[in-house]
């Protein structure tokens, strides 16, 4: 069925998610359903304030960033920040998985029988679904291989998390897992665009109007009109600021006005299913979708845009006629195959059902196009992949070789810069420093998919040139005496692009385990046993112990220093080399060579450091110990 | 179907129009115009009304913003269209930081001049206050309507001078305001990311005359069906010029209209076709010229690259790369030199040309952080290549070259990386290895050549006056003066010393001439001193 293959469930599957959604109102956390061995976790919704903003919370949309070392994928790889969600919704789910519920144990035991997982919901409800998804995501799906992929199914869900939070999800290529229903005016999928400042006062009163528990609505109900007309404004500011972002070109006047407004970090995530009389409409770009909260909402007609606030609350208790139609509808994918603009195709019926201008339809174009340039860059980028695999086996194949002939291995080869190979080095190096840092600046803007940082193809090329170019760069570093003008290596002069590689590097090996760097390497330096954990991290605030690609620069900061004063810093580096040849971050063929700046280091520190040493008991250093 | 520049027009116009911050300064300005009784809003400071000037202002503290407004009487007529010229270099020029190279003056609108310059020691005290807000992150809006509004600009562009880049950048928002400045203004601002601090409100139905006045910043064009917000001076002319409308327009009305068309999201062309043709050409030139300057940059490091390699290699040979240039432009053999000539050399010299030309159109404080940027890299490239150009220079017969033959650009470059970085520079050559220097003086190789011509004439002019001889002798003195300077202040770098080299051969000639009557530097060559210049102390 063409439904399945847009959203990735079937119209069973909806049902059930939708009957299981209805049936969790009367639960307290969530109702559990097996149905053909697929296990339907649906969560209750909730329509009171303080589960739609925490209570305790200042931030103006009522956000919290994602803490790490629970959620390690729901961040931005690269620039480094961590994703945001509404901190209600976040705090729902802790009680949910924590061990007041049986929760944890239901998905434990479904995880073992390796059974397939839908979290579903409606309203609040939904949000939970969401969340509870990424939470299995990263607890069971990124460890275990057998782990069955989950589906996410809400009904009227409010937004959870912000760009990042999609971003992420995009990256990991979990966000095909996530289908929401939005009938047409349905105002709660809306309702985080609007800053908490200015709907608080009449939410509570709005909750109570959408709590179908509740009394029914009328039609004439002056403070829903202005619930409306506020959410409505805001989404207009949000949704204008982020077209103007799409076909911008960063524009200062856009940069200055900005600091003067408050917009919600929100955005859509996943697919999103919106539906008209007559149609279903499936829309998979986060940005498109934005749009379309907004622009569905108009009409031409003036008595129908008189009764849209209260049809915004009526709507929201539209969702089991919508599960009914699935199978009757016409169905639409809004993508750039079917471009919007073109009114004589389906799609443009269809967003005439939704209501859409022609404006609307030009903001839905931009966001698609968007998209479209970001393929185009990221296909621009691998057209240079040839030139960098091409650089880099040059310098693997000829240049290490040849100078390792000389005793003293390319890092310092290239700092004597004798060799017409040296020079020719040099402007390898700053080749791919010109590809590289066109590629930084394109992710640092976000002008690449989503999925482009995940790609291990390109994970692999970054590591590749991280650990054969880095030490070029530190050479050429330490050759200018940058360090003399600028200070170490570390702490001024690493390039983004080798630390951005590292990133990803990091992300790709740590992911299976749900661990992060950070952990990962203090955990190491704790295993050596150096003393008081607050001095070493006092020790190694800036060390080039933290990457194996940055090694020659810790030799070259400890190198003038008397021994005494760097001992922990000696003893992190001797402790993680053995793991970074094991890796392939440093080089044992170049290291130990006797002319290089390393072994001339080592050779000067003192004989007890020598004999104890890891490297000396490994036999990795043992000639030059033995003639002393 | 339309284009993205229509829909980016229309949709910072809807942005601009839901964000509140029209509301919010209009409903101050009222305020201001009609103050209401006994209002002790506790935010709220109220300046003194100046009796003479009649320029007023009042601070609202507001929880998301400061906003400033100013009120000025109505305009007098027959001063309407006055204009004051400031110069750069005028004691009374209160803006002298926004003139650049090219634009070193710039005109004024005389009515709002004046009421601003009234009033500087009260905006004095204002401005001072304003910083501790910014710094404090709270962004400040600075409004006005019609005169008042043109006070609030002028004030705007004042405070503009102390704001650094990490803050947050002041907002103006003018309604229905008499233009301020002339074309070198517009000029001047277009390349400076001041000019994205002012938001102009007008009515479609306002016609302004702009034959001399010349519109800055961004306009938010108001039509009865919808608004646009357009940046693109070229297009707001074409938009607004016209025989001076003295209707007074209600924004009160205008902003409501507004505020209605949001609602009812009736989509309807403001802009003619052509207009918006005009301002996507424009748009695409400018992103050119700045995406040639960045992407190069790394082209640039390839062919530095390339030469400093040319220098080794010519050392290895024990001559200078100056006079292996110059001996290779006279006797071109191979591949590599005809290379680093013309390829990498002009390469070089056209990027850095138009770099200088990008810093001259930005006013003063812009430019210095583009120089900031290029700093080294700036130094670098003139003194590696300077040199290069001397020999073309020189070996076409000419002379004189830092007077009569240097290109303008180095001349600038020298002037804005020269200061900053040579004080850091020379602390450093105290102790360091001088071998991978480049001399400081990037027209130290200039002064050579002259001084050889200087020695030319000497030996072959016969009969040559005596006091001619005089004067040309006392340049080569002079010469070997500066020499010795930049040597005990290691600034010169030892090729100079190599046999082959021009600064070499100079010296010959000179001491045949002088025989032993010079000071410090005849004991410095003779005793062959200068081979260990240069090594590390």
């Amino acid at each position: 069925m063409a439904f399945e293959a847009l959203t990735g469930v079937n119209g069973d599957l909806i049902t059930i998610s939708w009957m299981a959604s209805k049936g969790a109102n009367q639960t307290e956390h969530y109702l559990k359903e097996e149905v053909g061995g697929i296990v339907f976790f649906a969560f209750p919704p909730s329509f009171s304030a303080e589960d739609l903003f925490a209570t305790a919370n200042t931030s103006p949309f009522g956000e919290i960033k994602m803490k790490r070392n629970q959620f390690p994928c729901m961040r931005s790889i690269g620039n480094n920040v961590d994703a945001t969600v509404n901190e209600a919704f976040l705090k729902n789910l802790e009680v949910i998985i924590g061990p007041r519920t049986s929760f944890y144990a239901s998905v434990q035991s479904a995880v073992e029988r390796e059974q397939q997982i839908v979290f579903t919901g409606h309203s609040l409800g939904g949000a939970t679904a969401i969340l509870a998804t990424v939470w299995y995501l990263e607890t069971y799906f990124i460890r275990n291989p057998n782990v069955p992929e989950p589906r996410c199914v809400t009904f009227g869900a409010p937004l959870v998390g912000d760009y990042i939070f999609k971003h992420a999800l995009g990256r990991e290529n979990w966000s095909r897992f996530f289908v929401n229903f939005v009938t047409r005016f349905d105002i709660v999928p809306r309702i985080m665009l609007a800053r908490k400042a200015s709907i608080e006062k009449i939410l509570p009163h709005v909750l109570g109007q959408l709590d179908p528990r509740r009394a029914s609505i009328q039609e004439s109900d002056q403070i829903i009109t202005e619930f409306y007309t506020t959410v409505m404004r805001d989404t207009y500011t949000v949704a204008s600021k982020a077209v103007c972002q799409l076909i911008g070109n960063g524009e200062a006047f856009l940069e200055t006005l900005s600091s003067f407004l408050e917009l919600s970090p929100y955005r859509p995530v996943g697919t999103f299913v919106f539906s008209t009389q007559k149609r279903l409409v499936v829309v998979n770009n986060s940005d498109a979708i934005l749009q379309m909260l907004l622009y569905t909402c108009q009409s031409n007609d003036e008595q129908e845009l008189s009764l849209i606030p209260f049809l915004s609350i009526r709507d929201h208790h539209g969702y089991e006629e919508l599960v009914q139609s699935i199978g009757i509808k016409l169905l639409n994918h809004l993508d750039l195959h079917n471009p919007p603009l073109d009114g004589e195709n389906s799609i443009g019926s269809a967003l005439n059902d939704l209501g859409m201008s022609t404006r609307g339809r030009q903001c839905i174009h931009a966001a698609l196009e968007a998209e479209k340039q970001r393929v185009e860059n990221q296909k621009n980028i691998e057209t240079k992949k040839d030139k960098i695999v091409e650089r880099l086996t040059w310098i693997v194949e000829k240049y290490k070789p040849k100078c390792q002939t000389h005793k003293n291995g390319y890092y310092d080869s290239f700092k004597d810069s004798k060799e017409d190979n040296d020079f020719k080095a040099n402007v390898t190096r700053v080749e791919l420093a010109g590809i590289f840092d066109e590629v930084l600046g394109l992710v640092k803007k976000g002008q690449l998919p989503d999925g482009f940082e995940g790609s291990g193809g390109w994970i692999n090329l970054a590591t590749q040139y991280r650990r054969l170019i880095e030490p070029l760069d530190i050479s050429n570093y330490y050759r200018h005496l940058k360090n003399e003008d600028t200070g170490p290596y570390m702490l001024h002069g690493r390039p983004s692009r080798y630390i951005y590689a590292q990133r990803g590097y990091e992300h790709r090996i740590l992911k299976p385990k749900g661990m992060i760097a950070e952990d990962v390497f203090w955990n190491k330096v704790n295993d050596l046993n150096l003393g008081l954990q607050q001095e070493i991290q006092e020790n190694l605030k800036i060390s080039g112990s933290k990457c194996g690609s940055c090694f020659w620069a810790e030799v070259e900061e400890l190198k003038g220093k008397p021994y005494e004063e760097v001992e922990v810093r000696v003893k992190t580096l001797q402790g993680m080399l053995e793991g970074w040849i094991r890796d392939g971050e440093v080089d044992d063929k170049e290291i130990f060579l006797e002319g290089s700046t390393f072994r001339k280091w080592w050779n000067t520190l003192p004989d007890n450091h020598r004999l104890h040493s890891p490297l000396y008991l490994r036999g990795r250093l043992m000639d030059e110990t033995r003639a002393t | 179907m339309e284009s993205s520049s229509s829909l980016k027009g229309s949709a910072l116009g809807k942005l601009v129009v839901t964000s509140g911050l029209l509301h919010s300064s209009w409903s101050k300005i009222l305020e201001i115009h009609n103050p209401p009784y006994s209002n002790q809003d506790p935010g709220l400071q109220v300046s003194k009304k100046k009796k003479d000037s009649g320029l007023e202002f009042q601070i609202h503290r507001e929880e998301k913003f400061t906003l400033v407004v100013f009120s000025a009487p109505p305009i007098c007529r027959s001063s309407s269209s006055d204009s004051t010229l400031l110069h750069v270099k005028d004691k009374e020029n209160p803006f002298p930081f926004l003139c650049s190279e090219n634009n070193p003056s710039f005109s004024l609108h005389t009515p709002a001049f004046n009421l601003f310059t009234s009033a500087s020691t009260s905006l004095t005290y204002l401005k001072s206050e304003l910083l501790q807000t910014l710094k404090s992150e709270k962004p400040v809006i600075i409004t006005g309507a019609a005169l008042g509004g043109s006070v609030a600009s002028l004030y705007t562009l004042w405070l503009l001078e102390t704001i650094e880049p990490t803050l947050k950048r002041p907002l103006c928002i003018t309604f229905g305001s008499p233009l301020i400045g002339d074309a070198s203004l517009q000029q001047i601002l277009e390349n400076s990311v001041r000019n994205s601090c002012f938001l102009h409100v007008v009515s479609a139905q306002t016609r302004i005359k702009m034959d001399f006045f010349k519109p800055f910043g961004t306009f938010l064009i108001c039509f009865d069906s919808g608004c646009v917000c357009i940046e693109d001076h070229v297009a707001v002319t074409e938009l607004l010029n016209g025989v001076h409308d003295s209707g007074l327009v209600d924004y009160s009305q205008v902003l409501n209209r507004l505020d209605q068309s949001m609602l009812s999201l009736a989509d309807s062309r403001l802009i003619p076709e052509d207009v918006i043709k005009g301002i996507e050409k424009r748009a695409e030139m400018k992103n050119l010229r700045f995406d040639m300057m960045f992407k190069k940059l790394n082209d640039m490091k390839i062919s530095m690259a390339y030469i400093e390699w040319y220098k080794k290699k010519c050392k290895e040979v024990k001559i200078g790369y100056y006079d292996r240039f110059k001996t290779q432009l006279a006797f071109p053999s191979k591949e590599f030199d005809i290379n680093i000539k013309n390829h990498h050399k002009s390469e070089l010299n056209r990027f850095w040309k138009s770099v200088v030309e990008e810093v001259e159109r930005r006013p003063q404080s812009d430019a210095s952080i583009l120089k900031r940027r290029f700093l080294f890299s700036g130094n670098n490239y003139r003194r590696m290549i300077e040199p290069l150009d001397i020999a073309e220079y020189y070996l076409e017969g000419r002379k004189e070259y830092r007077t009569t033959g240097r290109s303008h650009h180095y001349v600038m470059l020298e002037k804005w990386f020269g200061m900053e970085s040579i004080l850091i520079e020379k602390e450093r050559c105290k102790k360091r290895d001088l071998s991978d220097l480049l001399t400081f003086d990037s027209c130290f190789w200039a002064e050579v050549e002259d001084s050889l011509i200087v020695i030319n004439q000497l030996n072959t002019t016969v009969g040559m006056r005596d006091d001619v001889r005089e004067v040309l002798t006392r340049k080569l003195v002079e010469f070997e003066g500066y020499v010795w300077e930049i040597i005990t202040k290691r600034e010169v770098s030892p090729e100079i010393f190599l046999e082959e080299s021009s600064f070499m051969k100079w010296w010959k000639e000179y001491k045949k001439i002088k025989g032993f009557n010079s000071f410090y530097l005849t004991e410095f060559m003779n005793t062959r001193k200068y081979e260990s210049y240069g090594k590390s102390q």
